[in-house]
């Protein structure tokens, strides 16, 4: 995917962040990723601020790191639950 | 501001802060209280929809449609449509095509006028000068090739690539003429910032497979991003 020949690469969930992240610096293109959707669809899954300081963690060890999802938003989540991940995300 | 930090970071490169690009599936349809199927069908929607989801949760991109199935569709493929999510592909024409008369069979290329083409095109030009004016990246997301050959040929693709290979290759040809034009017309004709390549389905094909049919066939596509002097991302 990194040497496809586009500027960047958007990768899901089941990636390793950090392995992304060093393929891209070695091919000088960005990356985005990779926070689980699943997070903001129930109350009881695992916290999503940890998983979007995940995200920040890693990410920001690279050039061209973009915060992202792991796959599409589907159409009835917990709004409320992505609304405290962007606080998270916006926090950093 | 936002616009550029986005579009610096896709080039590679680092900014004073990270960041924010959704994969935004459907969901502006909860955000905008209608159904999916009625969302995914009207450009006025889709474009309120894509404003809606960037304020609402402070993007620096967004896409203007996240539909996988809408070029297939647009080939002939059958929806059935969901009021939760997008259409599901439930026929493929080419799926009882004999591998050897596969090119034969194949559709007739889109163009701007093929499918929900001028749905989208109105709900971009609604929505492109409304984000620019909140600094926001609009994002275009065409199929991929393997998506769009997949959707086509159905199951059967994946044993062409065993048995028929020729004819896989052929398909994945016409798959990624598809999959340019698409990208031509969100680069070019929308002004889309960014044009993301939707692949998704071929993350299931081994390496070897991935170099040999997706790869030579996304390349057209490439083209005509940075042609355009857009943006251009590989999502799988």
């Amino acid at each position: 995917m990194a040497s496809s020949g586009a500027h960047s690469i958007a990768i899901d969930e089941c990636m390793d962040l950090d392995f992304v992240g060093e393929i891209a610096q070695q091919q000088q293109i960005g990356f985005i990723g990779n926070l689980h959707v699943t997070a903001t669809l129930f109350e009881e899954t695992e916290d999503i601020v940890a998983d979007v300081q995940r995200c920040l963690d890693v990410g920001q060890r690279f050039p061209g790191y973009v915060f992202g999802l792991g796959s599409p938003l589907t159409q009835h989540i917990r709004i409320t639950r992505l609304e405290e991940a962007i606080a998270a995300y916006r926090a950093q | 501001m936002a616009k550029e930090l986005l579009l610096r970071a896709l080039h590679g490169e680092r900014g004073e802060r990270i960041p924010w690009l959704p994969h935004s599936g459907t969901h502006a349809a909860q955000l905008l209280g209608v159904t999916a199927d009625r969302y995914l069908q009207d450009a006025e929607l889709l474009a309120r929809g894509a404003i809606r989801c960037a304020e609402h949760y402070h993007c620096d991109g967004i896409p203007l449609l996240d539909d996988p199935q809408m070029e297939a569709i647009s080939l002939g493929c059958s929806p059935r449509w969901s009021a939760q999510g997008p259409p599901t592909v439930i026929s493929s024409p080419l799926y009882h095509v004999t591998p050897e008369r596969l090119v034969e069979h194949l559709p007739p290329l889109p163009d701007e006028t093929t499918g929900r083409w001028p749905t989208v095109i109105a709900a971009g030009i609604e929505a492109k000068p409304a984000l620019e004016r909140r600094d926001i990246a609009l994002v275009g997301i065409a199929a991929g090739p393997c998506t769009i050959a997949y959707h086509l040929r159905g199951l059967t693709l994946f044993t062409d690539l065993f048995h028929h290979p020729d004819s896989a290759a052929q398909l994945f040809a016409y798959a990624g003429q598809v999959t340019a034009l698409s990208a031509r017309i969100y680069a070019e004709v929308i002004g889309c910032d960014i044009v993301a390549i939707n692949d998704t389905p071929a993350t299931m094909l081994k390496p070897d497979y991935f170099h040999r049919y997706v790869v030579p066939n996304l390349q057209a596509a490439w083209q005509a991003i940075h042609r355009a002097g857009k943006t251009s991302s590989l999502w799988a």
